[in-house]
């Protein structure tokens, strides 16, 4: 039991990063028998004190211009003080660097699915970011034993084979390109992270060969597992993967007998979370834990068939134990989990477990790692090619889930496991499962239309989400913009777009739209007149044809049921002699509730708007004095109003805006300030 | 039995809502007055890349645009709306990792910064 009061202790240390409250859990501990009580306080002890010593190195020196010196590698500067990420484009080499620069603290997300940079730094403890302003001194690194065992691998191999080959040994994931979705869509992206597999294969390979030793092998065995952590880097999994395999290695040498997952991961965890408490904020830390925890907690008790189907029942099992815990994770941050996954496991696995003793080796050759050159790519693309044939498999797709989603899930699942292990009799169980998938279903008869306004810097998109699971994008930005769209759209759980409007063309507004229009199916576009000989015109329509999305034209006047949802068009005219004038003006009805959608149209067309109160409020042309006059506030009033508006030149928004809105009594929220706004039609 | 029929209906009522987000369709639509758009005649899209109503284009090859974070002196000189004096302050700013950066360069405004975009890239 002291492995889990170990184990445990260090986790409620760790998670004293998130709250001060974690520190209300040692009380737990006087619940503890005398002898896990003091393991488990030693254990948290260790790592806040280990907390303390990693401090933040930056804390007075965060933007400030600064001068830094030390080796870059995989975009982190390793200076004396600490870690830093360098910030530089075009991306700076590896080597020995003199930076000046500015150091700031790390973006966290600005869209729902955006990258979110500064959750990434923390999972990797680093806690500032350096913009590079001048590059003052630079050596190339000189070349490391691992750029040698790359080019020894990779020999004789056509590039993509190369690529996994290495993503397969070194856990450089960067060369795979789209091939790394295809993994993913096929519910295989797990073989490519450095972990047991890698590490079971190595240590086995080493005690066959060192038999003759007797059990002293063991100890051998302890130095080829770190040899391979400092070859490949240490990322959380394989850092994992190596604790516990010294954990089962010490056992053997201690003639204890084979140690249990359970305890192997327990001790793993307290000296990984001592070493880097940050790491759980770490994706992967966290995916590697819960998916052997599965492995350590279901394997055991599922039942699976005797003989023939034994093989194929037990991969089924593997997966299903690996992945039980991680669905809503997955989901959670992939927005899809492949349905298909446990067939593509019993299909590919194999091939990818032969390539990992091969790869390795072949690196080792080093001259004569010719010889490996054939088998590996024929082992590689036979995987490549079943592995891109299963990624068109179907998938569920699922938007952010919520904590209480999270807690459902966990809740959910908590009886069935206690069944297994014949703790509860199953009808309850069951019973008590279903209660979780019934609450779960639940909000969803009650949910609300929502507007978001997404933050694509300077410029519009906004998105209408109704409970129907339709959605409806106005505009998307600038070029740059449409993979924050598309990105935004994925992690709302929407993979169809019933109707897109481009109210505009210019760039600031429809940009982007060609090129979401190739990634998201669309069911219609709604534009203004053609604007003849305009590039950004033409090339939403052209993306638009090539796709077979119709594009209609929408006059004052139009309009347009799509479900509950109701579109009136109350602009415009189609003759006004500017692009802004002629911006699409609509108003969204759903139950009652009205948000006006306004485009860059100036305050002579908002004269010409009928009276009617809404609710929402996209102010025009991103807060522009040119538009939202008095008079429109006056015969809308608006409750809310969205503003969106990026680092411009213009001024926008405009003090005068901000003053009218600020008069009529609107709550104003601005992209700039808050990221992406959500807005429910209430 | 009871238990049976009990866990069906869950079960039927959990795959009944998964349905739509396994395979996603378009919600049917009503419209009034939109009129369909007529068809961009394939001729017209190569042309239109070519015929961009900018008298300055001709002085940047249009099909290359040009690196702010590569080119020379002259190649910047030579952008619409650049001088020597901002060409240098340009070089100064290096790097830059979007066009938008462009912004920090005094002398660049908002209206040079949308003729240069279709010119540069980062």
């Amino acid at each position: 039991m002291i492995p889990y009061a170990l184990g445990a202790g260090a986790l409620l240390g760790a998670l004293t990063q998130l709250s001060p409250w974690a520190f209300l859990g040692l009380l737990m501990g006087l619940g503890l028998p005398e002898r896990m009580r003091w393991p488990a306080l030693a254990a948290f002890l260790l790592v806040v004190v280990r907390l303390s010593i990693l401090g933040d190195p930056w804390a007075g020196q965060i933007g400030r211009a600064v001068v830094l010196e030390g080796q870059l590698r995989d975009g982190f500067l390793q200076t004396p003080q600490g870690k830093v990420y360098v910030r530089h484009f075009p991306r700076l080499e590896d080597g020995l660097y003199r930076l000046g620069g500015t150091l700031v603290r790390p973006q966290p997300k600005r869209n729902p699915g955006g990258f979110d940079q500064s959750l990434w730094l923390r999972g990797l403890g680093v806690k500032a970011v350096l913009e590079v302003w001048q590059v003052l001194s630079q050596q190339p690194a000189p070349p490391t034993y691992r750029d040698r065992y790359r080019q020894a691998l990779q020999a004789g191999l056509s590039p993509e084979v190369a690529a996994l080959a290495t993503a397969l040994t070194l856990g450089e994931r960067e060369g795979l390109g789209e091939l790394y979705g295809a993994f993913q869509q096929a519910g295989l992206a797990h073989a490519l992270a450095l972990s047991g597999l890698n590490v079971g294969i190595l240590v086995g390979a080493t005690l066959l060969l060192l038999y003759p030793l007797g059990p002293r092998r063991y100890w051998a065995a302890i130095p080829v597992a770190w040899a391979y952590v400092f070859l490949a880097g240490s990322s959380p999994s394989l850092f994992r993967a190596s604790l516990m395999a010294m954990v089962v290695l010490v056992a053997l040498a201690l003639g204890k007998g084979r140690s249990s997952l359970m305890t192997g991961l327990m001790l793993a965890l307290a000296v990984h979370l001592v070493w880097e408490p940050y790491g759980i904020f770490s994706l992967s830390f966290l995916l590697s834990y819960l998916a052997v925890l599965g492995i350590a907690v279901l394997l055991p008790v599922l039942p699976r068939p005797k003989g023939w189907w034994g093989y194929v029942g037990e991969v089924f099992a593997l997966t299903l134990s690996a992945q039980v815990f991680l669905i809503p994770i997955l989901l959670h941050n992939f927005n899809q989990l492949p349905l298909l996954s446990p067939i593509a496991n019993l299909a590919v696995l194999p091939f990818l477990n032969l390539l990992v003793p091969l790869t390795f080796l072949k690196g080792l050759l080093g001259g004569l790692a010719g010889i490996l050159a054939l088998p590996v790519e024929l082992l590689s693309q036979l995987s490549i090619g079943l592995t891109r044939w299963l990624a068109g498999g179907p998938q569920l797709y699922w938007g952010q889930i919520s904590p209480a989603g999270f807690a459902l899930y966990y809740l959910g699942l908590m009886p069935l496991i206690l069944a297994l292990y014949q703790q509860i009799p199953w009808r309850p169980a069951l019973l008590l499962g279903s209660v979780a998938v019934l609450s779960s279903l639940l909000p969803t008869q009650f949910q609300r239309a929502e507007v978001w306004q997404l933050d694509v810097g300077q410029g519009d998109a906004s998105l209408i989400r109704l409970p129907d699971q339709s959605a409806i994008l106005i505009d998307g930005g600038r070029p740059y913009a449409a993979e924050r769209v598309i990105r935004a759209l994925h992690a709302l759980g929407i993979r169809k777009l019933d109707l897109v409007v481009a109210t505009h063309p210019d760039a600031d507004h429809i940009a982007a739209l060609p090129e979401v229009l190739a990634k998201i199916p669309v069911a219609r576009v709604l534009a203004g007149p053609i604007k003849p000989r305009d590039p950004l015109d033409l090339a939403l329509r052209e993306a638009a044809q090539t796709v077979g999305t119709p594009v209609m034209t929408a006059l004052a006047g139009s309009s347009l049921r799509l479900g509950e949802a109701r579109l009136t068009f109350w602009g415009p005219k189609g003759n006004e002699p500017d692009d802004n004038a002629r911006s699409l003006v609509f108003v969204l009805e759903w139950r009652g509730r009205r948000a006006l959608f306004t485009g860059d149209a100036p305050t002579a067309a908002e004269a010409s708007w009928p009276g009617m109160p809404v609710h929402l409020l996209k102010v025009g042309h991103h807060g522009s004095k040119t538009s939202t006059d008095h008079e429109l506030l006056e015969k809308t009033r608006p409750q809310v109003a969205l503003i969106g508006v990026g680092r411009n030149n213009y001024g926008h928004p405009t003090a005068e805006v901000l003053e009218r809105l600020n008069r009529h009594g609107v709550e104003v929220h601005r992209t700039d300030q808050e990221g992406a706004i959500r807005v429910q039609l209430w | 039995m009871l238990t049976g029929l009990y866990l069906v209906c869950v079960l039927g009522l959990g795959l009944y809502s998964l349905w739509p987000r396994l395979f996603p369709r378009f919600t049917p639509f009503e419209e009034q007055g939109l009129t369909a758009s007529p068809q961009v005649p394939p001729a017209n899209l190569p042309a239109s890349q070519t015929s961009r109503p900018s008298a300055s284009q001709s002085l940047a090859s249009p099909t290359q645009p040009v690196s702010l974070n590569r080119a020379t002196l002259e190649e910047l000189d030579a952008l619409p709306g650049v001088g020597p004096a901002i060409a240098r302050r340009i070089i100064e700013g290096r790097p830059y990792s979007s066009v938008d950066d462009l912004l920090r360069v005094r002398g660049i405004g908002e209206r040079t910064l949308e003729r240069l975009r279709p010119l540069v890239t980062p």
